[in-house]
């Protein structure tokens, strides 16, 4: 599974340039989605892999749609740091969420087998 | 604690381990529980088949007679005379009733059937009741649908000769969370894991996308295709985009009308035309169907091909309807349309299994989008999404909410899913309260509510209360995996509001731009 760091572009979260066409960001997009989609993993890498596509398919989203893209691009150029979506950049919320929805999901289950019943 | 006889929903939460190995060693079955028929089949090496019952029927009727000691289903049994159906003694239709409430329209529409449904328009569950020896015996549709199951494990068991007890599942589009946890609860009083509950057409696209694999490997251009299912409870309409056997669901649409509506309304109305009559059922499948294109960013030129399953696409004005609206002149051909979900739910099923094929028939995958907007309750009465419907899965969003009231130190998060612009129209998924906010004027605390929808659908509800110039959260986050509410969704929400009022209520906070 390609790493993706945080500080990619969109277009290096999907491994194109950024002259790609739109047919080059869907094929991209549904080919990294055959490796990075969370069904397609073994169980126990299914939280990262849920991470990882949801960063993917944020890439495949702003990028296929031309007026979203022409934004970026904009943005790109204007100013050359790295583009961070809103979604994943933020701090400690979403670093609470990931740990709630990953790591201590076995510690959940008890009580909500009892809730069950 | 003895072992229980069954396996309990939540085995679906069991470690990696449990799940691979169980996952691993045999191939799940796919399903389709409809409101009028049933069917299995599975992927048997080479394609998919449908499993036939003793009377060589591939389609059995869902319904369950409780007329002997032992209640009996329609795989098993044949009725003597369709006299049975409208004794009393059979109990239909309950995809239609599982997890709605007392004040549910659909659940009112049913009242008129042969058993009992009993409403006290309060918003708890209805009691269902088949009529034996001129004695109301309760049941539940989860227990209604647990016995076809039972009943079509049992035959599948037979055939296969191996046990069962990985199985994919169909269901409507339009379900909420809250029905498919009494859908599991059903699989699970009948020994079955659900591996998957694939809304109905993204199983159609599935086994489009397999038809597909052969033509447009190589080529990688994509094809979009419009999914119209309509059966006798449910019409549901998905927009997929294919290519190389990836499945990608644009959108989703659905609704409680079907078969079952076009049948009520002609006997109410006993003359007149068909079409008139059944104008308002039209007009939603019409709707429907714009929605979804609509979601999908589409354009009718886009699509290539315009696919019609369930019993109802036999009826003309349907085919007709659904042409006129995607502007085509032709449907795709290459389906059987009473096959093409339960045949798509099998394929998944081997697909999840972790079986290939050595043509590649198996190289399949499905990116599934929310069929439901899930949101909270906010500004007064108002439901505001978080997760907007058609939002590919899985997704985590977020939106910043802030106190309605001066100094006010506790906030309730209500969570709802559905299409309504009033938190009333929609599900309510469950709640809980955050405490512990600084005193501060109204609109100064920032509470931020995470959605985060993970691999398995699961969703968890996070909400923390930040104050200006901290990115620390002032208390712990408070996390709760929903739905939580089991029972009577509808007083819940009325106790809250006559116990709390809007003192507690949440805003929403126009982001600066």
């Amino acid at each position: 599974m390609a790493a993706v760091s945080s500080t990619s572009t969109l277009y290096e979260v999907l491994g194109l340039t950024m002259g790609a066409s739109g047919h080059e960001i869907k094929a991209a997009y549904r080919r990294l989605a055959r490796s990075c989609h969370p069904d397609v993993v073994a169980m126990n890498q299914k939280q990262t892999s849920a991470n990882e596509f949801m960063k993917i398919h944020a890439a495949y989203a702003t990028l296929s749609d031309p007026d979203k893209r022409a934004n970026y691009d904009r943005d790109l150029y204007r100013c050359p740091q790295p583009f961070r979506s809103s979604s994943y950049s933020s701090a400690s919320m979403a670093a609470a969420a990931s740990a709630m929805a990953g790591s201590s999901r076995r510690t959940y289950r008890n009580w909500e087998t009892d809730q069950c019943w | 604690m003895a072992e229980p006889a069954y396996t309990v929903a939540s085995d679906s939460e069991t470690t990696g381990e449990e799940k691979s190995s169980s996952t691993f060693s045999e191939t799940a079955i796919g399903i389709d529980i409809g409101t009028s028929q049933c069917s299995v089949a599975v992927w048997n090496g080479s394609q998919v088949e449908l499993l036939k019952n003793t009377r060589n029927q591939k389609m059995m009727r869902s319904y369950v007679t409780f007329k002997d000691e032992n209640p009996s289903g329609g795989v098993s049994s044949q009725l003597s005379n369709e006299q049975d159906m409208l004794s009393g003694a059979a109990i239909f239709n309950m995809k239609r009733l599982i997890g709605r409430v007392d004040t549910d329209p659909v659940v009112h529409s049913s009242k008129s059937l042969p058993f009992l449904v009993q409403t006290l328009g309060i918003g708890v569950r209805p009691l269902i009741a088949a009529l034996v020896n001129n004695v109301w015996r309760s049941t539940t549709p989860e227990e209604v649908v647990a016995i076809f199951l039972v009943e079509l494990k049992a035959m599948a068991e037979i055939q296969l000769k191996r046990p069962i007890k990985n199985v994919v599942l169909t269901i409507p589009a339009s379900f909420s969370r809250f029905q498919l946890t009494r859908i599991e609860r059903a699989c699970a009083m009948a020994g079955l894991h659900v591996l998957r509950l694939m809304p109905e057409p993204t199983a159609v696209a599935l086994l489009y996308a397999q038809q597909n694999t052969s033509q447009n490997t190589n080529t990688g251009s994509e094809k979009i295709a419009l999914i119209f299912n309509m059966g006798a409870g449910y019409c549901d309409v998905a927009v997929t985009a294919t290519a190389g056997g990836v499945s990608q669901i644009k959108a989703l649409a659905g609704s409680a009308i079907g078969g079952e509506d076009l049948l009520q309304n002609m006997m109410r109305c006993g003359s007149g035309e068909f079409e008139e009559i059944n104008q308002d059922v039209f007009d939603k499948c019409a709707s429907l169907i714009i929605q979804c294109l609509h979601d999908a960013k589409v354009d009718t030129e886009d699509v290539s091909d315009v696919i019609v399953v369930g019993g109802c696409s036999y009826i003309p004005k349907i085919k007709s309807l659904v042409k006129s609206t995607c502007k085509k002149e032709e449907l795709y051909k290459g389906m059987n349309p009473l096959e093409a979900a339960v045949s798509g739910a099998a394929l998944e099923g081997a697909v999840a299994s972790g079986l290939s094929d050595p043509f590649g028939s198996l190289d399949l995958l499905t990116i599934q989008v929310t069929p439901l907007a899930i949101g909270i309750r906010a500004d007064g009465n108002n439901f505001v999404p978080i997760i907007p419907r058609s939002t590919t899965m899985p997704a985590q969003k977020d939106l910043i909410f802030t106190t309605a009231h001066d100094n006010q130190a506790e906030a309730l998060i209500i969570v709802y899913e559905g299409e309504g612009k009033k938190v009333e129209e929609n599900h309510l998924l469950g709640y809980f309260k955050i405490t512990g906010i600084p005193l501060a004027p109204k609109g100064v605390p920032e509470i931020r509510v995470i959605l985060d929808i993970d691999a398995s659908s699961v969703l968890r509800v996070l909400a923390g209360v930040l104050m200006p110039g901290s990115h620390q959260p002032v208390n712990p986050v408070m996390g709760v995996r929903m739905p939580t509410v089991d029972d009577g969704h509808g007083w819940c929400a009325e106790a809250l509001n006559r116990a709390y009022g809007s003192t507690l209520d949440l805003v929403t906070v126009h982001k600066k731009i």
